[in-house]
């Protein structure tokens, strides 16, 4: 093959790579959201109550403890599981109880979910029961909200200081 | 899996052999992948440092930053941002052809498990590395990046709290984990140096130097690149409180990221695991063969170091002399690392077919392929032969087929690696009359299978590496080929003219 053609092929080679590096360097565009949809965001990281509330030992109960092990209280580490509802409009958009986190029941409860709806004008309400009740929410909030287009939309729990809170 | 190995292979020897018109097999950038993915990634990182100098770590300000570097200083900190990003594009694809080409020629296998294994946390690191570098232009992509990237993380439930949470909306953002990426995107390519060290350890004279005319090549197609089509960001800052729509991915990068919108996140780990898994334990996959490797024979080894200046792997140590013989030095071959190519068996000067003793023994041989073996493969194909050009081709396993040449007048002997073969064999054949020309055929030029074959045998005979090829061989009964497997026609072609051309061949009666 002769200089010229051989100088050639190497420039058509090293071009090739060029294009492929540049065009699939952000080509083909992929469409990750629809854009004429909205978003919300469920998440929390709770802790909810005991299962029961700590008890004061009695002077026996403490004297039949080992020394390094004794204490006034007997606190249950076990935490109830947190009961959460979410609607849209009326209907039920998410229901479900969270078991608490870590290897006793004893860490926060935990949710991240993501749910696409339509944009325009939604009436929200939360509920969240974090207590052994067996029946209604010890959390109820409610919003009226217009979603935009590609809108993210986040529905968040920061316990008993602020309760649900809507961004 | 052979089949598709072999399917494989033949269609990267088709693109090899293109490339070894255009550019030479000395400048073929398929013969220098492993230096080409080093060199993408010194342009990153050189890029990488200019880029730091101007970067806000802020993430209030990281994305004015980026457009500052973009736009204020187009053709300095604009094009070093193109160049750090096509160069990490670059990185990749070289990866996965080095990659696919080392699994096409089976160079996984034996002792090249090490090589196999130290090369997939490279591919991890480079993967860490650059998703992370997206992140931290903070427009529109890095935001999709990562949401996408934490949840899916978090897929794996491991964390306290989901890390999703802190890019959940405007108010969640903290400068502290942007930080924290900051550090990572500084931290995985430096580890990322260890690994490539390491990813080196058993090969000598590793090549990790791009010829220079590649190199100025490669350099101003990444330049004329950065030019035509900067780097930019996308769909302005990150806003988290609009979702990231349409993106214009990094398909070298992010190609499994729209399988996180299809798949749940545990499924793509699940799939990304046992992918990893099954790459990893491709060395140790059935059919397991693996020859045994070379074994010393002290009696007949003087210490004269060529097996272990010869040897591409670094399997052969020079120690004390262990017997009491006079010699001060003695070879010893670590089995863990020799891949049984026989390199040092035609290094080694006591390898001659000229011997008379009863068994024919060499200081360093391969118990699977005897020298005692070739002499008598060489013998055996050189009976075969008729008429009065007869050819006897010594060829390589992992080279163009040589059995498939062989013909009344032309016999062959295929070795683990032409340079096992002695240069006395050739003296041996022709001057013993066991053939009338002798051809050697290796892998296609640049391409050895065991790295140095071709260099060894071409040196040999040009008597430029011990052990020389005798002076009284005539080198017009001598042909050498270093030709592609696809290459067969050409290889009977010229072969055929070189019988033609042979002291006694018909056409030269004739003349």
């Amino acid at each position: 093959m002769s200089g010229i053609l051989r100088t050639s092929g190497q420039v058509v080679f090293l071009g090739l790579l060029g294009l492929m590096l540049g065009y699939f360097s952000n080509r083909p565009v992929y469409r990750h959201f629809p854009p004429d949809k909205a978003l919300i965001k469920v998440s929390f990281v709770h802790s909810a109550k005991r299962f029961a509330k700590c008890r004061r030992l009695t002077s026996a109960e403490i004297a039949k403890l080992p020394v390094a092990k004794r204490r006034p209280l007997d606190c249950p580490r076990g935490r109830v599981p947190v009961r959460v509802k979410i609607e849209l409009d009326g209907a039920i958009l998410y229901q479900a109880t969270l078991k608490p986190g870590g290897l006793f029941g004893d860490g926060p409860a935990i949710l991240y979910k993501r749910f696409t709806v339509d944009p325009g004008p939604h009436h929200l309400r939360a509920q969240l029961a974090d207590s052994p009740r067996e029946h209604g929410y010890d959390f109820d909030s409610e919003r009226d909200v217009v979603l935009r287009p590609a809108e993210n939309f986040v529905i968040d729990f920061h316990g008993e200081m602020t309760g649900f809170t809507f961004e | 899996m052979r089949r598709v190995r072999q399917a494989l292979r033949g269609a990267l020897e088709a693109v090899e052999l293109a490339l070894d018109r255009v550019f030479t097999p000395a400048e073929n950038p398929f013969y220098q992948l492993g230096a080409l993915g080093i060199l993408f990634l010194w342009v990153a990182f050189v890029s990488g440092v200019y880029l730091y100098i101007f970067f806000d770590t802020s993430i209030v300000n990281a994305y004015q930053s980026v457009e500052a570097l973009t736009y204020g200083q187009r053709y300095a900190g604009g094009v070093i941002r193109s160049l750090h990003r096509y160069a990490s594009g670059g990185l990749v694809l070289v990866m996965f052809v080095h990659l696919l080409r080392e699994f096409a020629l089976g160079r996984l296998r034996g002792m090249r498990w090490f090589s196999w294994i130290t090369g997939l946390p490279v591919m991890v690191l480079i993967y860490v590395a650059g998703i992370g570098g997206y992140w931290l232009v903070w427009d529109k992509l890095a935001q999709y990046i990562a949401v996408a990237t934490t949840e899916w993380l978090d897929a794996l439930q491991i964390f306290g709290e989901p890390i999703a949470r802190n890019f959940l909306s405007p108010s969640a953002l903290s400068d502290r984990f942007f930080t924290l990426l900051v550090f990572l995107h500084i931290a995985a390519p430096v580890i990322l140096l260890f690994a490539l060290w390491l990813h080196l350890q058993r090969i000598s004279r590793a090549k990790i130097w791009v010829s220079r005319r590649l190199s100025l090549g490669i350099g101003l197609m990444l330049v004329v690149l950065s030019l035509i089509k900067p780097a930019i960001s996308q769909g302005g800052p990150a806003n988290l409180a609009i979702e990231a729509t349409d993106v214009g991915l990094d398909w070298f990068y992010l190609i499994a990221y729209p399988l996180l919108d299809l798949w749940r996140g545990s499924l793509l780990w699940a799939v990304g695991t046992t992918m990893f898994v099954l790459l990893a334990a491709l060395p140790w996959l059935p059919p397991l063969r693996r020859p045994a490797p070379a074994r010393v024979d002290l009696a007949h080894c003087n210490g004269c170091t060529r097996c272990f200046a010869d040897c591409p792997f670094g399997a052969i140590q020079m120690a004390p002399r262990s017997d009491g013989s006079a010699f001060t030095q003695e070879a010893v071959v670590d089995e863990d690392i020799c891949v049984s190519c026989g390199i040092c068996v035609g290094a080694c000067p006591s390898s001659t077919p000229f011997r008379r003793s009863e068994e024919l023994k060499t200081g360093i041989d391969l118990p699977d392929y005897s020298l005692r073996d070739l002499r008598t493969r060489t013998q055996a194909a050189a009976r075969k032969l008729s008429g009065r050009s007869r050819v006897l081709i010594f060829g390589c396993d992992h080279g163009l087929p040589v059995n498939r040449l062989e013909g009344t007048n032309v016999g062959a002997v295929s070795l683990p690696c032409i340079a096992m073969l002695p240069p006395s064999f050739i003296d041996y054949a022709l001057s013993h009359g066991l053939a009338d020309g002798v051809v050697i055929s290796g892998c296609a030029e640049g391409n050895c299978y065991n790295r140095f074959g071709i260099q060894w045998m071409k040196a040999r005979i040009a008597r430029e590496r011990d052990p020389y090829l005798r002076r009284r061989v005539p080198r017009d009964r001598l042909l050498q080929i270093y030709l592609s497997p696809l290459q067969r026609r050409q290889a009977a072609r010229r072969i055929a003219e070189f019988a033609a051309r042979l002291p006694g061949s018909r056409e030269e009666d004739a003349a």
